[in-house]
């Protein structure tokens, strides 16, 4: 435990902690913008200005690396625009030669320059991370903490529609200018922690994990910042635990992680949520086509229907949760181990066949649907149509009584009451 | 001899990513190749982990599978995850890449496997590495590695030629003919893992990618006509390769980089040139 205390492992925690947060400030604006692999390219573009200031500058001072890495990010920038202008490649061939054949460009400038401190860019090395480079790191942390938060309403207008910002007179250039710089000189830093190729992950998974539990882009913003400074923290405290466990690679296999809980578990697209609803709906079918069966036994029968659940199982397949549930919301009366419909089943069941039939009516009608082919559709239908677009067909079809194979069409409930 | 084997394992290398990239870039999927190029990495640990020699056909084994399996998680990503294709690629293929790092680092003590060769190869010391005699003269087993890579390209394209060109300018037509596209993008993906791995060691993950794109960005400059693209591919290989040798002894510099800067001029001159003459 003591360890936490030792100067060099608590700037790496501090590093890491910053690093989330800008990264994942930034990375949300990246996922939104669809740029993820622009930022991809962004970073193995500034490898031959990095390459370049380590080489110029002797004493490896960071602002010089930064200034020239940023210069050859907006070249590399400027390639991608070149490249589309001129020749008839695609965008995504346009990215995969900027981005490698600047990085071949920067694997050449190392082979022959040969200058110190470059492994720290292309490995990521949270320990290498000196004071220099603390300080930097803790000014362009605070920087994109306060810039974007400030400028995120000019952003996301900007961001989200470009045209209508340049209408308005809003300064699109600026923004655009200087959300690129940020960009640039937080993928430079978030090199030498992770490396030249993991910098997409801080960037990219922390926002892309985000998304699976809000739209709103504010909250993103702010999930992504944790998800990335916890991801951050705990690539270092595992890479603690053994020796020769590269940091950088545990940082970004920690987000990765998250990312990978979140598509398991996110409220939005998540794969148990969405499993778990999927379910729901599949019971609340069934349920509802008990009460209509039970329904229509009663239409033939004019005497109010019981049936075993044996009996319904015949019918429908076991349908145990089904039966729990809507005796559980009063639809559905399971006293003596028969099952009937209580009053409110029963009008639910009359708005299930109103919806059925009006639906088979509308289909023969307006479709040109033969008589013989509506059931199908209707059945599958009949679970989604609502009183009020139940009572929209009904007006639209001259509120027609009898459904095209001559069952009554039963009226509007509440109607009658009225 | 020694020169002749560089050039010879370069062009080859050049050869056998740019057949297959080429369909990458006619089916706008360069940047599933880069994703493959970064994802093919815990596969070959893993197959040298077992095999304990770069040239074993457990490591294109290894690296195909990986590489198949991260095209499946993004795509399952963006279809059932609600994740954008730009952002999945993201994702996925980080993790395969930091997953893979990892495994070496955990490994590098017990093996010889050189973590450089990672983000780029060293074509000078594959020359030197094992090799067999053949006909009386020692070849390095990196040309025969690369040159079956080609030669596996060649066949592939030579064999689903009718399919490939379906699938890739119109794959709903392909389907109504009977064609399996998607068998034949699963297939051109498998291809892309085995030609990247051999490219591993002489170039490494990164550059490979350029290696995929460059020679069909500068034959789509010259020609429409598949054949004929696939024909100036092989022509920038070969050029790339030599004067990559030449600007590599010029400079001083990453062999792998140079053949890459190389083509990367060529494809600048062949688009300019393209401008003075529209008629070429």
């Amino acid at each position: 435990m003591t360890d936490w205390l030792a100067p060099s492992l608590a700037s790496a925690v501090v590093a890491a902690l910053l690093l989330g947060v800008s990264c994942g400030l930034l990375g949300t604006i990246v996922v939104v913008r669809r740029m993820a692999l622009t930022g991809d390219m962004i970073s193995h573009a500034v490898l031959p200005g990095i390459v370049a200031g380590l080489a110029w500058s002797e004493t490896r001072n960071p602002l010089v690396v930064l200034a020239c890495a940023v210069a050859a990010g907006v070249a590399g920038s400027a390639a991608f625009a070149a490249i589309l202008r001129h020749t008839r490649l695609k965008p995504d061939a346009a990215l995969a030669l900027v981005l490698s054949v600047f990085f071949a460009l920067g694997i050449a400038m190392i082979s022959r320059l040969q200058p110190s401190g470059v492994q720290a860019f292309l490995y990521g090395q949270v320990a290498a991370i000196d004071r220099n480079d603390l300080k930097l790191l803790v000014s362009a942390g605070l920087l994109t903490v306060v810039a974007v938060p400030a400028g995120f309403h000019l952003l996301r207008m900007v961001s989200f529609d470009p045209m209508f910002s340049r209408i308005t007179g809003l300064p699109v250039r600026a923004v655009e200018t200087v959300f690129y710089v940020l960009l640039t000189v937080t993928i430079v830093i978030a090199m030498q922690a992770v490396g030249v190729v993991l910098v997409t992950a801080m960037l990219v998974t922390p926002a892309a994990a985000a998304r699976y539990f809000t739209r709103s882009l504010s909250m993103m913003a702010a999930l992504a910042c944790v998800f990335g400074a916890a991801g951050g923290v705990a690539g270092v405290w595992i890479s603690t635990l053994r020796d020769a466990l590269p940091t950088g690679p545990l940082m970004a296999l920690a987000v990765t992680a998250i990312f990978a809980l979140s598509a398991l578990l996110g409220p939005r697209h998540g794969w148990l949520p969405q499993v778990l609803r999927r379910r729901r709906e599949r019971t609340r079918i069934r349920g509802e086509d008990i009460l209509k069966h039970l329904w229509q036994i009663e239409e033939n029968t004019g005497a109010p229907a019981e049936r075993t659940p044996e009996q319904l199982a015949g019918v429908f397949g076991t349908s145990r949760r089904a039966l729990q549930r809507f005796s559980a919301l009063g639809l559905l009366d399971r006293e003596g181990g028969l099952v009937r419909l209580t009053g409110n089943g029963h009008q639910r069941a009359t708005e299930l066949v109103r919806a059925h039939r009006l639906w088979e009516r509308y289909l023969t009608e307006r479709a040109a649907y033969k008589t013989d082919h509506v059931h199908d559709t209707a059945e599958r239908l009949e679970h989604w149509i609502d009183e009020p677009r139940r009572r929209l067909l009904a007006e639209q079809l001259g509120q027609p009584t009898e459904d095209p194979h001559g069952s009554p069409i039963p009226p509007d409930e509440t109607e009658v009451a009225r | 001899m020694t020169g002749v084997w560089l050039v010879v394992t370069a062009a080859f290398t050049a050869l056998a990513c740019g057949i297959p990239g080429t369909f990458l870039v006619l089916r706008r999927m360069s940047l599933t190749g880069d994703a493959i190029g970064h994802s093919v990495l815990p596969g070959i640990v893993i197959g040298f982990l077992f095999s304990g020699s770069l040239d074993s056909p457990l490591l294109l084994a290894g690296a195909a599978f990986s590489g198949w399996l991260a095209v499946m998680w993004i795509e399952a990503l963006c279809r059932r995850g609600g994740v954008r294709e730009d952002a999945a690629t993201g994702v996925v293929f980080t993790a395969m890449f930091a997953l893979g790092v990892v495994m070496l680092r955990l490994v590098a003590t017990r093996v010889d496997l050189d973590p450089d060769c990672v983000l780029f190869g060293n074509l000078e010391t594959a020359i030197h590495g094992a090799g067999m005699e053949i006909g009386g003269t020692r070849v390095p087993n990196i040309v025969l590695t690369t040159g079956g890579a080609a030669l596996l390209a060649l066949v592939f394209t030579a064999l689903m030629y009718h399919r490939l060109l379906a699938s890739s300018f119109d794959a709903t037509q392909a389907a109504l003919a009977g064609m399996s596209p998607g068998l034949a993008q699963s297939l051109l993906l498998g291809v892309t893992s085995a030609v990247i791995v051999a490219a591993f060691q002489t170039v490494g993950a990164v550059m490979s990618v350029a290696l995929l794109v460059l020679p069909a960005a500068s034959a789509l400059a010259l020609s429409r006509r598949l054949p004929r693209v696939l024909l100036l591919v092989a022509v920038h290989s070969a050029v790339s390769a030599v004067a990559g040798i030449y600007l590599a002894t010029w400079a001083d510099c990453n062999l792998g980089a140079a053949v890459v800067l190389a083509g990367a001029a060529l494809m600048v001159a062949t688009w300019a040139a393209r401008r003075v003459i529209p008629t070429l």
